[in-house]
């Protein structure tokens, strides 16, 4: 058994589940060996703060912000990265 | 005469600083322009050579390298405008374009342009640079927006961090570019000495990179950075081999181009 199954079935949230305009951080990657380099290289690293800008018409891929940059990120790759929500508690950022 | 880039008249450059454009001949020494994409290179490309590579505000405008010539102090550089990456792990055809001549085309000097707005993300490509050459110069380009968002950068601290010359520069607004091309010159002498920072490496990959460098010679004799290529094959990137045996094929063909070159004349 995969760790990413486990994780995946204890109710963990992973930056797909995100709309467009919220916010989450992250807490950790699922994959593994050169698309975790990639991943990283691209500024997905644990701790950063990662927003939904907008969903493409077929609502795959999705353009983020990460670090100051938009990166369009398949939902099926977003699936592995689990994050940690930020609620936005009304504000207005 | 052509303006060198400089604000001021009183610059020293506007006299030494010559644009090329594509008159690719006989040039003395090699000039890479890389960075994260739209960090500005093609902009320092068009300043420094007078010509007009496509710039935008969009990432990956310059999809294949464009070369130009520029001349500073009686010597011609050429300079080759890479197409933006975020990693010398490629991944898309343009980031292969731009690691293959970085890491087998041993440009001279290599010019990181950096966005000064967006440090972090751009030096994680800056300490991968420095891991295969420490004839750089970091060009911290974007220096007006980052005065307009108040970020301060120490650009001295940085320096002595990475242990390379940090040029401050607005490419847009022709800032700082005396100063770039100056530094170019001065490592491209070897006037200007670095200490590129490395990744404190742990001993066990230490152990396996040495062990695997004499194959990868021997597979491949005359291979350049046979180092960093041990590190990504244990990282378990195996394109890099194709990369690499890729490299020398064209290397032994331009030998033959450059036969025939010299040949010409003598049956004219
Ligand atoms: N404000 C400001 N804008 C700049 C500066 N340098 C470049 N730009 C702008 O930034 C945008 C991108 O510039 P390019 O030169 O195309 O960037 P690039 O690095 O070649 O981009 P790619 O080829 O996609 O990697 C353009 O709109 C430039 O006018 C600068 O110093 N200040
Ligand atoms: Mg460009």
């Amino acid at each position: 058994m995969t760790k990413s199954t486990n994780k995946q079935n204890s109710g963990f949230e992973t930056l797909d589940s995100l709309i467009q305009g919220e916010r989450g951080i992250i807490k950790e990657l699922l994959c593994t060996g050169l698309t975790r380099r990639r991943f990283m290289d691209m500024g997905l690293v644990n701790g950063t703060e990662v927003e939904v800008i907008m969903k493409s018409l077929s609502g795959d891929p999705v353009a983020y912000r990460v670090k100051g940059t938009q990166l369009a990120i398949r939902n099926e790759d977003a699936h592995n990265i689990i994050i940690e929500r930020i609620e936005n508690n009304g504000r207005i950022n | 005469m052509d303006e060198c880039g400089c604000s001021t008249k009183s610059c020293s450059l506007h006299d030494t600083l010559k644009k090329h454009g594509i008159d690719l001949q006989n040039f003395d020494f090699s000039v890479a322009l890389a960075g994260n994409p739209n960090t500005g290179k093609s902009t320092v490309f068009n300043a420094l050579t007078g010509l007009r590579q496509h710039t935008g505000n969009w990432p990956g405008k310059t999809v294949s390298r464009a070369e130009g010539m520029f001349e500073f102090g009686k010597k011609k550089y050429k300079l080759i405008d890479l197409p933006g990456t975020y990693s010398l792990l490629s991944a898309s055809q343009e980031e292969e374009i731009a690691r293959n001549f970085l890491v087998f085309g041993r440009p001279d000097v290599t010019v990181v342009v950096v966005d000064a707005t967006n440090l972090e993300r751009n030096l994680n490509f800056v300490l991968q640079i420095l891991e295969i050459t420490g004839d750089v110069v970091i060009c911290l380009n974007l220096m007006d927006e980052a005065k307009r968002k108040g970020i301060e950068i120490d650009d001295a601290r940085l320096e002595q961090k990475l242990g390379v010359p940090v040029i401050a520069t607005s490419a847009r607004y022709k800032k700082g570019l005396g100063k770039l091309v100056q530094t170019i010159s001065g490592i491209a002498h070897k006037e200007i000495n670095t200490d590129p920072h490395k990744m404190n490496n742990i001993p066990q990959i230490q152990e396996a990179i040495s062990e695997l460098v004499p194959h990868l010679e021997q597979a491949f004799p005359g291979i350049l950075n046979s180092r960093w290529i041990a590190m990504r094959l244990i990282d378990g990137d195996k394109t890099v081999l194709d990369s690499a045996a890729g490299s020398l094929y064209a290397n032994s063909l331009d030998t033959g181009s450059k036969v025939v070159k010299i040949e010409e004349p003598v049956t004219e």
